[in-house]
């Protein structure tokens, strides 16, 4: 029985018996037959070239010869070249493709075929020296990243997995946050960034600064609570030269209580410690600097009530001044401030780890995370002072909780 | 994932290297087909360099070697130290190298109690090895057991050799703390006021730190003063390899044309070299021209009284001081004249010249190794706040240019750290002044002042040195042979060659020189700007072996092999240190290829320096901001007056510089019986007492086969001395032969004998006996500079030269002992 129409008639469906009956329909049926099994026969050798042909390119496309064989890549291989997926004890290489093209399949073909950009990109010359390389290493770095995200570290697990890992060889340290990953679902690139290539250097943190100046130019003369947007000098007397009386920091409050020119009269109150004159915190207990003064301004503080921080037994004394600033160097809202230094800590901080939770630490705490981290990063002084001052005043202790 | 064939794919052999060009990067030409078949990839900081690349503290260079023997070091860059570098290969091959280990006779035979004065006498036995270790660390135990870790001094003061693995004073350490700790110093012979002093005035230590960049100070400096250095010279050498930024600064500074003064009793070769002008000064006097310099900007009103009330604490002070309010004398420039020798109208010209102009005042560390060193250089920093150019580019003061190229621009990249000496594993004794070491031996239980603490002198039994040589670096020789022949039960020294520290000991084990074995080293002790290799050239010579692997198996024998060694052999350690420099080169953006690659291509690395330190100013942020960037000082500013110096109440240092009046000058008593003043400046064609042994140096610079001494014609012609001939010099301690060379380049009333000659007695071991080479320390005093620093006095003395009656003896400093096999 035919197992295509069910008929009993094999004679029909073997064409040769049937051929013998009529041949004017014996010819094209042949030539339709051979037609079939030539494309099955041509069709099976294309799949097997190109079966072959892409294993074959997809093969050779994958080792670190070709990678490397743009000089472009140059650079790149290099800081590659110093990390433990290079070279290791074990003689185990994860190579180019190992972390950036999928094992096989689909996913592949889709990474070979958006490869192919990069070949249309070095022939433009894209990143075709050092300088345009790091220029748009941000971008590269970002596309890679977001893929990795999106397919769940696909390629890390094809040899890391939770499964496998023997947290107790682990430090303490990266035992607790891969506890947290796995509890959380995190996957390896959203901590392990940088590990093979260098991260890219942040560079529009200073956009928001310009910001902060326009936003200081635009304060209204009846705005009487101020917060400094960078670090500037305070003088005792309105016509004085003298910038070295005194420095008011960043995001430090003070009362405008009368103007003379582009200078404004302020008065700052804050808190200074029993024992160091020169400086005028924002809260008692905080190390948090509001203000720090000469020899000679300190002279001119006056002082209020007392109080014992508890944590220290150290005594904290109510302070003020009053003493003329640059009437530009102001905002009315600490807010618009803290606009700036999120964006900085997203740019500085959040590149290499999540944000930090800012409930993690005391204001006091803060002041020592802040230096032993920012030497990783491209932060000038002033820019530091002003993470300082953010996280400080949104420290465990400080009662702000997480709303900016 | 693949396994990973290093050599295979991606190293790159020397060959290939020399295929790709000079320090090119690979596959920049060749497509995707010609890289499949190359697989060569060549890290772009790698830098090329043919032969076989090594170096010393004068310079990295590349060794040839013919017929198993090198032959010649080529300098890897061309400068004034290509001399040294040059005469490299004779080190190797010198008649004065220890091929094996020796035992003084009385002491192999009695051991410890042997009689102590038979040191620099005996003659010596060649003993093998396994011998040699055994004894050593009998002793070592016996010692520590007896009397503990703190009567054993180990592991002191010397340039030792270049190399971060094989650091031979971190390897005796080493040995020494962890088998429980032992007698240390702190301080120098180089710097004792200075780094002592500075501290209380800058809040840092001034005379290691790095200074204004070069190209700032060419671009803005318009009078650069030169007080007391010569850094031709000493620029020849760094602790690690030089990168040699300081004489593209002194070459640019000349070729603007702009105006340099030096201030010396000498004309100094890098007077001579930049065309400055040469205002001679009397010796030891340079703190009361100093102030007669201020008195002169105070009078005239040229001081920047903003800057002194911005950024200093103590002018009060100062200004009644220099008025002479309280002590009836007013610092005058004829005050000063009549004490200097220069005219007081030249001083007036040189106040008014400084304050007219952006000035920066160079001092050097001669002027602070002398009796009441600590003030000169708070005296030079004082005058500049005054000037009130500190932080200002091209302005102000230094104490550090003439060294190690201390403005070479700080490059991008990593830094290796060597060897450590160990934790030490039980407490270890409060260190003594470095330069004390004479007084220590000499009093044990002895309580001396030193910078506001008191300090008690150990009773010192065992002395292990090994890259030092204090029979050149110590001040009064004669009582240096007195105190290795009185207390020391043993003396052990390790070391490439029979130095005359050597001939006193007990006990000396044959170190390799540099250049037979591996290691690493940063080229620019400031800029950091070069990773070098340090490839061994040739196979030890005799039987002598590297310092780490003679302290591994002491530490076997004493038990702790593992903790020394932590396990790593020759290849490991040096990966490791390379290592050390990866995290720093990674976050400054750097990339350096694995250590295999980087080591078996035979190169360096060289980082790039970012303009942003080429525009590097000293004290610039805290110029900018004393509030928020103060110095260490308590004050946070600069302290013309120290109130913690005032509480320590010493007599001979106050608290403010001031000048006092030293020993040995042309005005105390004993000028009368030896007038002329001693100087003894960094010598030309050495390191200290390095390359002594290196006749092709030596030929260039003896005279009659001894060291130079330079005498005034008139002072010559006053003793009937002539050019060439063999004197001799001697004071109330000793005497020396030098030859004389008579000269108008030095001041009338002073002799200069450089230091660093090799200590060579008449008759060895007896103190007070000629010292054939002329080792002027023979002649100098052993006193500290006050009791604030206790640093030595290196420029002290004053001497009678004549000439010498009779034949010279033959020079011996450069022979091996008697018993000495060769």
């Amino acid at each position: 029985m035919c197992t295509f129409c069910g008929s009993l008639a094999s004679d029909r469906y073997w064409g040769w018996t049937v051929a013998e009956q009529s041949t004017d329909t014996r010819k094209p049926r042949r030539w339709l037959t051979k037609g079939v099994i030539g494309t099955f026969a041509a069709g099976a050798l294309l799949m097997a070239v190109l079966f072959v042909g892409f294993d074959f390119v997809a093969h050779k496309t994958k080792s670190n010869e070709f990678c490397t064989s743009c000089h472009s890549m140059t650079g790149n291989f290099a800081e590659y070249q110093g990390t433990v997926h290079f070279q290791n004890r074990m003689g185990v290489q994860a190579g180019c493709s190992d972390c950036h093209v999928a094992d096989g399949g689909l996913p592949l073909l889709a990474d070979k075929i958006r490869a192919s950009s990069d070949v249309f990109h070095h022939l433009i010359g894209t990143v075709g020296t050092p300088q345009k390389f790091e220029e748009r290493r941000e971008h590269m770095a970002h596309v890679v990243w977001d893929k990795m995200k999106a397919n769940n570290s696909r390629e890390c697990r094809s040899c890391h997995s939770f499964e496998t890992m023997d947290l107790l060889s682990q430090r303490p340290g990266a035992r607790k946050y891969h506890t947290i990953a796995m509890k959380d679902g995190a996957t390896c690139i959203d901590c392990h960034k940088g590990i093979a290539h260098f991260l890219p250097v942040t560079t529009d943190a200073n956009a928001g600064a310009t910001k902060l100046q326009d936003a200081a130019k635009a304060v209204p003369a009846s705005a009487t609570k101020l917060f400094a947007i960078q670090t500037t000098p305070l003088f005792l007397t309105a016509d004085t030269k003298d910038e070295n009386q005194g420095r008011v920091m960043p995001s430090a409050p003070v009362e405008r209580i009368g103007q003379e020119g582009d200078l404004i009269k302020v008065k700052i109150a804050g808190w200074r410690q029993d024992g160091v004159d020169k400086v005028i915190y924002f809260a008692p207990g905080k190390r948090i600097m509001s203000v720090a003064l000469s020899d000679d301004t300190a002279k001119k503080v006056a002082s209020g009530a007392s109080e014992t921080d508890a944590a220290t037994g150290q005594k904290w004394t109510a302070a003020s001044l009053e003493a003329y600033v640059k009437r530009d160097q102001f905002v009315d809202k600490s807010e618009t401030l803290w606009d700036y230094a999120k964006g900085l800590m997203t740019v500085n901080c959040g590149t290499c780890h999540g944000e930090p939770d800012m409930n993690h630490f005391t204001a006091n705490q803060w002041i020592g995370v802040v230096q032993s981290m920012q030497t990783r990063t491209s932060m000038d002084a002033e820019q530091v002072r002003m993470l300082t001052q953010y996280t400080q005043k949104h420290g465990s202790d400080m009662g702000t909780g997480q709303k900016h | 994932m693949k396994v990973f064939d290093a050599d295979r794919k991606f190293s790159f052999t020397r060959r290939r290297l020399l295929q790709q060009g000079l320090g090119g990067v690979a596959l920049t030409a060749a497509g995707p087909a010609a890289a499949l078949a190359q697989s060569t990839f060549v890290n772009p900081n790698i830098r090329e360099v043919d032969g076989i690349l090594t170096g010393a503290h004068w310079g990295a260079f590349r060794a040839v070697v013919k017929d198993g023997k090198f032959v010649e070091a080529i300098p890897l860059m061309a400068t004034p130290a290509d001399d040294l570098v040059r005469a490299t290969p004779e080190l190797v091959y010198s008649e004065t190298r220890v091929k094996y280990p020796h035992v003084r006779r009385a002491f192999l035979e009695q051991g410890y109690k042997a009689d102590p004065a038979g040191r620099g006498r005996d003659e010596w036995v060649r003993v093998p090895w396994d011998k040699a270790l055994t004894l050593v660390a009998a002793e070592i135990k016996r010692v520590r057991t007896e009397a503990g870790g703190k009567s054993i001094l180990a592991g002191l003061y010397g340039w030792k050799s270049a190399g971060l693995f094989q650091n031979s004073r971190h390897a005796v350490r080493r040995l020494m703390h962890l088998g429980g700790g032992c007698q240390g110093y702190f301080g120098d012979y180089s710097t004792g006021a200075g780094q002592i002093i500075m501290p209380h005035v800058v809040g840092t230590i001034e005379v290691y730190d790095p200074q204004t960049a070069w190209p700032v100070m060419v671009e803005h400096s318009q009078l650069v003063v030169l007080w007391g250095c010569d850094p031709l010279v000493t620029l020849k050498n760094s602790w690690n390899l030089p990168d040699f930024g300081g004489y593209e600064g002194l070459r640019d500074l000349r070729d603007k044309g702009t105006r340099v003064i030096a201030i010396d009793p000498v004309r100094t070769g890098t007077a001579k070299a930049i065309n400055a002008e040469w205002i001679p000064i009397r010796q030891r006097t340079d703190v009361a021209m100093m102030l007669g310099v201020m008195h002169t900007l105070h009078a005239e009103k040229l001081h920047n009284v903003d800057f002194l009330k911005s950024f200093t604490v103590g002018w009060p002070q100062v200004e009644e001081y220099l008025t002479g309010a309280k002590d009836g004398t007013p610092k005058s420039a004829e005050w000063a004249s009549s004490l200097c020798g220069v005219p007081a109208d030249r001083i007036r010209q040189l106040a008014r010249d400084m304050a007219k102009n952006r000035t920066m005042i160079m001092g050097g560390w001669g002027i602070q190794r002398q009796q009441h060193g600590e003030q000169t250089h708070w005296m030079i920093a004082t005058l500049a706040a005054m000037l009130g150019q500190i932080g200002q580019p091209g302005g102000g003061f230094s104490v550090s240019y003439h060294y190690a190229s201390s403005a070479s621009p700080k490059a991008k990249g990593g830094s290796m750290t060597g060897l450590s000496a160990g934790t030490s594993t039980q407490p270890l004794p409060p260190a003594i002044p470095a330069a004390r070491i004479f007084d220590c031996l000499m009093n044990p239980g002895k309580t001396i002042d030193v910078n506001g603490r008191k300090i008690t002198y150990p009773d010192i039994r065992m002395i292990y040195w090994s890259g030092g040589n204090p029979f050149h670096h110590h001040q009064d020789i004669n009582q240096l042979v007195q105190s290795w022949q009185k207390r020391p039960e043993v003396i052990i020294v390790q070391d490439p060659y029979w130095t005359p520290t050597a001939k006193m000991a007990d006990i000396v084990l044959p170190a390799t020189t540099a250049y037979e074995r591996n290691d690493l080293e940063m080229g620019g002790d400031y800029s950091g700007r070069y990773l070098f290799p340090m490839h061994k050239v040739v196979e030890p010579i005799g039987e002598s072996r590297n310092d780490f692997d003679i302290c591994a198996d002491l530490a076997e024998r004493l038990g702790y092999r593992d903790a020394f060694t932590e396990k790593r052999d020759e290849m490991q350690w040096l990966k490791f240190v390379y290592e050390s420099s990866m995290s720093g080169a990674r976050s400054n953006r750097v990339a350096l290829p694995p250590f295999d690659i980087f080591w078996k291509s035979g190169d360096y690395v060289e980082f790039p320096v970012p303009e942003k330190s080429k525009a590097w100013v000293r004290f610039e942020s805290f110029r900018k901001d004393p509030l928020l960037s103060p110095l260490g000082t308590p004050s946070g500013l600069i302290e013309l007056y120290s109130k913690n110096i005032e509480k320590m109440g010493y007599e001979d240092c106050g608290p403010q510089a001031k000048w006092y009046e030293p020993l040995d000058w042309h005005k105390s008593p004993s000028a009368k019986t030896y007038p002329l003043e001693l100087i003894s400046s960094h010598p030309t064609k050495r390191l200290h007492s390095q390359l002594s042994n290196a006749p092709s140096l030596r030929n260039q610079y003896a005279v009659a086969d001894r060291e130079p001494i330079l005498i005034h014609p008139k002072d010559a012609a006053a003793r009937g001395i002539q050019n060439g001939n063999v004197v001799r010099v001697f004071n109330e301690r000793g005497q020396i032969l030098a030859g004389a060379v008579v000269t108008d380049d030095i001041i009338e009333g002073a002799v200069r004998v450089c230091e660093g000659a090799w200590y060579d007695p008449l008759e060895p071991g007896v103190a007070g006996t000629l010292c054939k080479n002329g080792c002027v320390n023979v002649l100098t005093r052993d006193i500290p500079t006050s009791s604030l620093a206790m640093g030595n006095c290196g420029q002290s003395g004053m001497v009678q030269v004549e000439v010498y009656k009779g034949t010279p003896p033959p020079l011996t400093a450069f022979t091996r002992p008697k018993g000495a096999v060769a």
